[in-house]
């Protein structure tokens, strides 16, 4: 059994003259080597738990452990340079009255100090500023900048690292090189890293695990491909990616939908929204049996094409590659790749609850 | 604020008949009507000088027009009083006037003389709240009325005059307010305002007790002025109303009006800059130095050895106030940083005569001494202090804090580590702004300076007071690059802030 090195439980935080909390009943686990992400819509209280689990914010309610060690409990309040967490914040924050090499040296405390220019260089060099010691802040670029940010959060050795929106104003190139580089980094000294984002898609390609907020509520947590492909609510399906919400008359394992038969991927009775996405769905010539419809758009991506179907009143995405013949006007039918997850069952009969186990 | 409020109770304190007979006689009457006619007539005469000036350097295509921009605020630099000093020796039949082209000049004294020194030296005052306001004024308003078929003329008392009114008025105030407070041109000029008459009187026989009541009517004078200005104020909307954007008209196109403009702006600069510098540089070089050094050299370390102190003291004061005001904005940090301008507001000579009080009776063993002299000057430039410093917070964000709690350093070696080293630049001018500015200030200087204590300002006066001119120049002209530094420090802070 893993350890986890940084464990939240129900943090909750109001802010002053506000009526409703921020973040509430927060709680989650991150193990070493493993990036956590946060994601949500702006406003959803994702950057006030990361400034709660660092000691900024004062948390109301709840508990922060870092390994066994409490940071914040109902009498415990570490304050945050006494929290060994490292921080990266959006505007990077790098000091700029100091070198690259002195921003990096900042954080090293309690040895002498050519062992801290030592273990400064050392981390420079492993992530690739080799060279820019010498430099200022303003003198280098934004992915530079960032790297530098993550060296000086990680350089006095945490075993826990926070990155608040730490890609967002980077280019999709550097985005994309320097998300690697905070995996492999997580992985190689075995930090425990959350990672808060806005951008639904950086969520899904660096998180180990995931989880969706809304409202200051974590509505789902677990590895990217599962909430992905089995969204436990409208919210989660419609937020991580486009989707086909779909109502549906569930008898057991299938229901009855506007666009024919589909197989569900648990037993529930009644009125239900199922979520199926572009890529679960397939495009077909008109079949004996199930309702016809007609291509009433399509969209060209290079890789692949999304076609808009309409079926009775309602239209739907549907994912298909690049040389499929269909075009608009083509008459058209749809069919489910896979199961289709049950993403409110509020209108169900009351069944004895299956649950899919939680990753 | 302490003085201020025991100069009142003192006053109260003493024989409320005595008391009543000092403020309600025949002669405060007068020193009120003379304020007030002097206030109002120098308002008038930098309004109707600026507004040109204004309207030429800030909406037109004036040629060398950054350079006229620059170069009109140049008499700020230059105390009120070595202005006086040069209208008093370049008039008269053996002035400097008469000695260099041969023509005599009438010398200015009292009212006019009065009136054309602090014009000039307020001229930029009410220049740089005009321009303020000429630039963020909304110009498609004047093409609407030009479509309405108003004639250019009209337009400009109809359209353009009340949207300036806010810039007028503020303008006004701080004009009106200089003018109250002026001690060094209305005493040579001998024009009997109510500081020279508190001057007067406590060099008279019944000393704080007889200025007192003066002091009061001053500070009560320059209330009435900041208050009207927030009613007038008040009734005041000029926001935009409806949508659309305001939008930057382009400089309107001079062509034959061009070189008298100019001329126009020329003249101002020679009456406010080259003017005063010639005349100074002109009797420095006229005067036998010899014996005088060591007298000039007294006089620049005595003035050396409170302004630093002060310099340091205002800094040291500034630092947490700003500080408070923009990390932890709330009703009680925001009136201690309001603190600064009530400082700046209040009409020095009073603001020293209470002082004197209190120090005599709560701590007779400082009277007199340097210590309430730095006192003084640190609270009355606070407020100069204060901004740039402000200024520099803003480039030192709060995450930078954080990013230094996070890496291990509590909130007193963040301070040490980060915030102070990022404010430093800030810091730098808030020292030179203070002392440059104690090295030329005059009223607090004459009332609590220590016996024998001479400093440069007290010199100009008395020399001038005495109508020696030839020796005050020497005095003058170090007063003189003092100024030329202060707008270089200004002119420094500009660049770094843009």
């Amino acid at each position: 059994m893993k350890v986890p090195q940084l464990c939240v439980h129900n943090l909750t935080k109001t802010f002053a003259g506000c009526d409703s909390p921020v973040i509430r009943d927060v709680s989650f686990c991150v193990y070493p080597g493993e990036v956590l992400t946060l994601v949500g819509p702006s406003g959803c209280g994702k950057t006030t738990t990361l400034r709660t689990i660092m000691g900024f914010e004062h948390a109301d309610a709840g508990e922060v452990k870092r390994g066994d060690e409490v940071l914040q409990d109902g009498v415990t309040f570490v304050p945050p340079e006494l929290r060994k967490i490292g921080f990266v914040f959006q505007d990077y924050a790098l000091f700029p009255h100091l070198s690259v090499l002195q921003n990096v040296m900042f954080g090293i405390r309690g040895v002498p100090k050519a062992r801290k220019r030592a273990i400064a260089t050392e981390v420079l060099w492993m992530i690739g500023l080799a060279g820019l010691e010498d430099r200022r802040p303003h003198d280098l670029s934004g992915g530079q900048q960032q790297r530098v940010a993550l060296a000086r959060a990680i350089a006095p050795g945490s075993r826990v690292v926070l990155l608040d929106e730490p890609f967002s104003s980077l280019d999709p190139d550097t985005r994309h090189t320097i998300r690697g580089e905070v995996r492999m980094l997580a992985e190689r000294a075995k930090m425990a890293v959350v990672l808060v984002t806005h951008d639904q898609e950086e969520a899904l390609s660096t998180a180990d695990r995931l989880a969706v907020m809304r409202d200051g509520v974590i509505e789902q947590l677990g590895p990217p491909e599962f909430v992905y492909n089995h969204p436990a609510n409208r919210f989660v399906a419609q937020f991580l990616g486009r989707t086909n919400l779909i109502e549906c008359d569930a008898a057991g394992r299938v229901g009855e939908t506007p666009i024919g038969k589909v197989e569900l991927e648990r037993e529930v009775r009644g009125a239900v929204t199922l979520s199926l996405r572009p890529e679960h769905l397939e495009l077909h010539k008109p079949i004996e049996g199930r309702p016809g419809g007609k291509v009433i758009a399509r969209e060209f991506k290079g890789h692949d094409m999304t076609y808009h179907v309409r079926i009775g009143s309602a239209e739907y995405l549907v994912q298909a590659d690049a040389h499929c013949g269909f075009k608009v006007g083509d008459a058209a039918t749809v069919c489910p790749r896979m199961a289709a997850a049950v993403v409110d069952d509020s209108g169900a009969e009351p069944v004895k609850h299956v649950r899919l186990p939680l990753a | 604020m302490l003085p201020l409020g025991y100069l009142v109770v003192r006053s109260l304190g003493a024989d409320a008949g005595e008391v009543g007979r000092a403020v309600f006689r025949w002669q405060s009457l007068v020193q009120l009507s003379n304020t007030l006619l002097l206030c109002a007539s120098v308002v008038v005469v930098t309004t109707v000088t600026a507004l040109p000036a204004a309207w030429l350097t800030s909406r037109t295509d004036l040629p060398m027009k950054r350079f006229f921009a620059l170069a009109l605020v140049l008499p700020l630099a230059i105390p009120g009083y070595l202005m006086a000093y040069t209208l008093l020796s370049l008039g008269g039949d053996y002035g400097a006037a008469f000695h260099l082209t041969g023509v005599s000049v009438p010398r200015l004294r009292g009212f006019w003389g009065s009136l054309v020194a602090l014009s000039v030296y307020n001229f930029p005052y009410m220049l740089l709240n005009l321009r303020a306001g000429l630039s963020g004024y909304d110009t498609s308003l004047e093409e609407v009325a030009r479509s309405l078929g108003q004639r250019p003329g009209r337009v400009f008392f109809t359209v353009v005059l009340p949207q300036l009114r806010p810039a007028i008025l503020a303008g006004a105030l701080l004009v009106s307010l200089h003018v109250v407070s002026d001690f060094g041109v209305v005493s040579l000029m001998r024009y009997e305002t109510f500081s020279y008459a508190l001057y007067q009187a406590y060099q008279g026989a019944y000393g704080t007790r007889g200025a007192a009541p003066i002091a009061l009517l001053m500070m009560a004078l320059a209330g009435v002025f900041i208050v009207a200005e927030l009613l007038m104020l008040r009734r005041v909307v000029l926001t935009r109303a409806g949508a659309g954007q305001a939008r930057v008209r382009r400089p309107l196109r001079l062509r034959r009006w061009a070189w008298p403009g100019v001329v126009f702006v020329c003249l101002l600069l020679m009456v406010g800059v080259v003017l005063p510098v010639l005349t100074i540089v002109y009797g420095a070089l006229g005067v036998e130095m010899g014996s005088q050094w060591r007298a000039l050299r007294g006089a620049v370390v005595d003035s050396l050895s409170v302004s630093i102190p002060s310099a340091v003291v205002a800094t040291a004061l500034a630092l947490p106030i700003a500080y408070m005001a923009r990390r932890y904005p709330s009703r009680w940090s925001a009136s201690l940083e309001r603190l600064g301008f009530v400082g700046y507001a209040t009409p020095p000579l009073a603001f020293a005569l209470g002082l004197l009080v209190v120090t005599l009776r709560v701590v007779p063993g400082l009277y007199q001494t340097a210590f309430v002299l730095v006192y003084a000057y640190s609270l009355h430039f606070l407020a100069e202090a204060v901004g740039p410093i402000r200024a520099g917070l803003f480039t030192a964000n709060p995450r930078l804090e954080e990013a230094s709690r996070a890496l291990g350093y509590g909130p007193f070696s963040t301070f040490a580590r980060v915030t102070l080293p990022l404010l430093r630049p800030g810091l730098i001018v808030s020292l030179s702004l203070v002392f440059l500015s104690v090295m030329k200030e005059l009223p607090l200087t004459m009332l609590l300076a220590p016996p024998g204590f001479e400093t440069l300002s007290m010199n100009i006066w008395q020399y001038t007071e005495d109508a020696m001119y030839g020796s005050a120049a020497p005095y003058a002209l170090v007063v003189l690059g003092v100024s030329a530094l202060f707008v270089g420090v200004l002119v420094f802070n500009e660049r770094r802030m843009a």
